[in-house]
């Protein structure tokens, strides 16, 4: 299997303040890579700079093959890469099924088009229904996004993500404050979108990496101290001393 | 269903369209013709100017450089036709010539100005609004100062007898590119591009995040309204026969940004309103009131802090009551125009003082009688300054409670109608 | 060379005019995010406030209450406006200040009229200074010059050395930790509003009278004062002292200046036909480019240096 995501010696500081530290990651194609840590570690800034939200202070970033590290969002994301955000971010003035139909717009190769009508596009509409029935949204499509309650927000958050057929969906902490039964439904959807696709995700909650996870990767202080499959990461040594004890107090 | 609804839409246009087509012939004065063919020229040019401040979300103060340049070379060529240095270039086009020259500033300045939306993006078109204004000054060869520059529009041939030297005729000129352009802005809204550009000025991060370059669409906002508002610009100076400095300067990006502010941006047919009802109210106002522009900042600043969906704003928000139950309306009636009474009320009384100060410190030599409201009034008489303030006094007690009652059938409405979506 | 000396004393006395205002501004934009477009309106309030009490009681008490009104006032605006528009956004507080703008200068035109009014320098101050190689130097600008170098020095005292200014510069660069220090920030943001729209009163008293008190007064400095915060970068003290002085001082020379590419062509041996449509450009003189100047300062910045001067984040 060859790597769709290759990050070697990547590095990022703020001012003086280095909070991603010579860091090496590589995403096999079609696995679903969890990556945990405890708070601070620079999850989310390694998101940021996959993702081309921040740019790498030093180091290389390849997505498959082709380097990432300078580019702008945009850009990443027209090379197949998508994400999702932690706070939820979607376009709560549009209805559902719009939020969904702009994430495929620039995938469809509609670009800026002014010379066509969307609402006629019978191709944009059927794939749009087809996701919103993929979130189970279908019943709320035309309710501007932001009257939904904070699942089906999250739930759309995803959907948008996925909307571009990206073939790398990074996932930030997509079932952070749901209840349990809330989660059992998103770790379901992220399983159902997961199939052909590769997926980083970022998240808290044990039980659903260790569900949903072929490979974990620890990242403590900016750091990767383990990458594993569940089973050897959870009796690892270095990872219990840095990480899962602490989280015990 | 989609069938459905583009005829619908399609029949509203040409009803809109026919009823404005009829307007002459029922206001035949030249006053009123005059007055139309001007709101047609300002409905296109604010409905332009929403295209990047309703729906690109980017607060312009300088969007009158596109629709006075336009007007300028509009001038100039068509003085160029008139001492025959230039080829015959019909006039039923020339706003195709606007829209050129307002498409290629757009590019440029569009390039400089949209790195960023918000206030930065304000203060950078200010910018560009004053340095255009200054240079109208400076080059006096092409701009002619504080004069402007003169022009007539009965140049060349005479297809079917139409010289648009009579007033009607430019009417339907500006009728016909005004429904066409507005029409074309309206579709624009429903494309790939008009999406993206609400959903930049909504979550810029999240649009980057999807794929698209938010500079760009923003750019591309920039120049597309940049163009409609150059072809406005070009009907200007057709209609008047005349350009001048005002037209690019801050007044007029003032003007059109309280047209459409103060008639909706969120909504497309805000802006409509607002370029309409203003400029009805700027012509037959002017005449009785010195005052009027203080009114304007006074109303537009209220609609900034309490209802900043302008007028459309406050029709729509009464739609998912109208959806769900007809009679729920019909209980808002009674508060609302008891709301609305004390509010006149107290406007009435504030206009009345505003109105006898002005007259005391710029008018009146001494002398005391004004006429207000079509009754005179003695403006050094104790008793009228007691009255007005008396009304001022009434409409705010009175306000205090009706605004209440008001609020509270809204409440009332609303919270059946979310009941009824709910169940 | 006194031509010299004079002409840059000028550009430095209209760019601490500029300052003035500007650092009120750039404080307010950089701490709350609003740009306050009526800000050279409050400008056009101190001089007319300074007109109207310098009748009645003379300019030195006028100096210190004008200002002090005008700083209440736009605390109370702020109080009364802003915040309520603040839960809409920063465009819809520039869109409020925006129609503010129209009010005051409807009102003022209301109470003291559309003409110039009479605010004159005191006597006790008009008489010239020094004369420097037979021109005079007039008292009352190095008065002005007095002023607003103490003014900024206290104004960085503050900023520095007391609590209060370390609240406001800490809001500077992290508004939203500053809430978190239990400091009771909607109070601060009031103050500063008040102390900016204090300054550009003060900026409008020392300048009324030698510049013209007239409803136009606030239109015409208005945009500069945004070029200068902009070409200083957003927020930044430091950047709108540079940029003020650089525009005061590049207006000031240009104004003085009555070179045209004209004169350079014929410098160099040349002529040049007079009848070409060129003609309009090379003829024309740089004091006649003025007023452009700034505007052209601001689209050089945007191409070069989008950040400004000082700024830390792009336009």
């Amino acid at each position: 299997m060859s790597d769709v995501l290759k990050l070697s010696k990547v590095s990022k500081s703020f001012g003086p303040a280095q909070i991603i530290k010579d860091l090496d990651l590589k995403i096999k194609k079609g696995e679903r890579h969890a990556i945990i840590g405890p708070n601070g570690a620079g999850k989310s800034t390694l998101f940021h700079l996959i993702s081309g939200h921040y740019t790498p202070t030093a180091g290389s970033i390849l997505l498959n093959d082709e380097e990432i590290g300078s580019l702008d969002p945009h850009d990443i994301n027209r090379r197949g890469l998508a994400r999702s955000f932690q706070v939820t971010n979607i376009f709560p003035k549009m209805t559902v099924a719009e939020n969904i139909r702009c994430g495929m717009l620039w995938a469809k190769d509609y670009k800026y088009s002014i010379f066509k009508i969307v609402n006629n596009e019978k191709e944009l509409t059927e794939a749009t229904s087809n996701i919103l029935v993929e979130l189970n949204l279908q019943h709320c499509a035309n309710i501007p996004a932001g009257l939904l309650s904070y699942a089906d927000q999250r739930a759309l958050e995803i959907g948008i993500t996925i909307a571009s057929g990206a073939d790398t969906i990074m996932l930030d902490e997509p079932t952070a404050g749901m209840s349990n039964s809330e989660t059992a439904r998103a770790v379901e959807l992220i399983k159902k979108i997961s199939e052909n696709r590769t997926l980083l995700i970022v998240e808290h909650d044990m039980g659903v990496v260790f569900d949903l996870a072929d490979r974990i990767s620890v990242l403590v202080y900016g750091e990767i101290i383990c990458t594993d499959t569940p089973k050897k990461v959870r009796t690892n040594q270095k990872v219990q001393e840095a990480y899962l004890g602490t989280e015990g107090h | 269903m989609n069938l459905v609804n583009s005829i619908k839409s399609v029949s509203s246009w040409i009803i809109i369209g026919c009823i404005a087509a009829i307007m002459p012939l029922i206001f035949d004065s030249y006053f009123a013709l005059t007055l139309l063919s001007k709101m047609g020229v300002l409905v296109m040019f604010t409905v332009a100017y929403n295209m990047l401040l309703g729906q690109g979300g980017m607060l312009s103060f300088g969007h009158a450089i596109y629709f006075g340049f336009a007007g300028y070379v509009s001038v100039h060529i068509l003085n160029g036709i008139g001492e025959e240095f230039l080829p015959y270039f019909p006039i039923v086009l020339f706003p195709i010539i606007g829209a050129i020259v307002g498409a290629f500033l757009g590019v440029i300045i569009g390039y400089l100005s949209t790195r960023r939306a918000g206030t930065a993006f304000a203060m950078i078109s200010l910018g560009f609004c004053e340095m255009a204004t200054a240079f109208t000054l400076i080059f006096v060869v092409f701009f002619n100062g504080e004069d402007g520059i003169q022009t007539d529009r009965m140049v060349g041939p005479e297809p079917f007898g139409v010289s648009f030297g009579p007033q009607i005729e430019v009417y339907y000129l500006i009728l016909f590119w005004t429904l066409l352009t507005v029409v074309l802005m309206y579709l624009i809204t429903k494309t790939p591009f008009g999406r993206m550009s609400n959903a930049v000025r909504d979550n810029p991060e999240r649009a980057a995040f999807i794929g698209y370059n938010v500079r760009h669409v923003r750019w591309i906002a920039f120049t597309l309204s940049a163009m409609f508002a150059g072809a406005a610009g070009s009907l200007h100076a057709i209609n008047y026969e005349h350009i001048g400095f005002e037209s690019v300067s801050v007044i007029q990006s003032g003007q059109v940004l309280f047209m459409a502010f103060i008639g909706g941006v969120g909504h497309f047919l805000g802006p409509i309103i607002g370029a309409i009802g203003l400029t009805y109210l700027d012509s037959i106002l002017l005449d009785y009131t010195e005052a009027w522009l203080l009114y304007l900042g006074v109303t537009f600043s209220v609609i900034v802090a309490f209802a900043p969906g302008g007028l459309a704003g406050l029709i729509v928000m009464h739609g998912p009551i109208a959806n769900t139950n007809k009679s729920l309306l019909l209980g808002l009636v009674k508060p609302y125009l008891s709301a609305i009474g004390s509010t006149i009320l107290g406007v009435l009384g504030f206009i009345g003082i505003i109105e006898m100060l002005y007259f005391k410190s710029l008018i009146s030599k001494g002398e005391g009688e004004i006429i207000i409201y079509w009754t005179e009034f003695n403006a050094n008489g104790l008793l009228s300054w007691a009255l007005f303030i008396g009304m001022i006094i009434a409409g705010i007690l009175l306000s205090k409670i009706t605004y209440r009652q008001a609020k509270e059938s809204w409440d009332n409405a609303m919270s059946v109608v979310k009941s009824e979506i709910s169940s | 060379m006194d031509v010299f000396l004079f002409t840059l004393f000028n550009g430095i006395l209209y760019g601490m005019l500029l300052f003035m205002l500007s650092s009120g501004l750039t404080l307010i934009f950089g701490m709350m995010g609003v740009l306050n477009f009526a800000h050279a309106s409050f400008y056009m309030l101190g001089a007319y406030f300074a007109y109207q009490i310098s009748e009645y009681v003379g300019f030195y008490p006028a100096l210190i209450i004008a200002p002090l009104i005008i700083a209440f006032l736009g605390a109370y605006v702020e109080r009364y406006g802003l915040r309520r528009v603040h839960k809409f956004g920063h465009v819809a507080e520039l869109l409020f200040t925006f129609g503010l703008f129209y009010i005051i200068e409807e009102i003022v035109q209301m109470v003291w009229g559309k003409v110039p009014v009479g605010y004159h320098i005191p006597p006790s101050m008009d008489f010239s200074l020094f004369n420097l190689m037979g021109t005079s130097y007039p008292a009352y600008q190095i008065f002005v010059l007095t002023v607003s170098v103490f003014i900024f020095a206290g104004l960085f005292a503050v900023l520095t050395k007391t609590r209060a200014g370390l609240i406001i510069k800490a809001a500077l660069t992290h508004p939203e930790t500053v809430s978190a220090l239990g400091h009771n920030v909607p109070k601060v943001f009031m103050m500063v509003f008040g102390l900016g729209c204090g300054l550009a009163g003060l900026a409008g008293v020392l300048a009324g009278n030698t510049l013209g008190t007239e409803p136009a007064m606030a239109f015409m400095l208005g945009p500069i004062v945004f070029v200068v915060i902009v070409v200083g970068g957003l927020g930044s003290l430091k950047g709108a002292l540079v940029a003020s002085l650089l525009i005061g001082v590049m207006q000031t020379f240009a104004v003085s200046m009555d070179y045209s590419l004209n004169s350079l062509i014929s410098l160099l041996g040349f002529s040049f036909d007079a009848e070409s449509l060129w003609r309009i450009f090379v003829d024309l003189t740089i004091s006649q480019l003025a007023p452009v100047l700034p505007y052209l300062l601001l689209v050089v910045m945007l191409i070069a240096r989008p950040r400004g001067l000082f700024g830390t984040r792009d336009v």
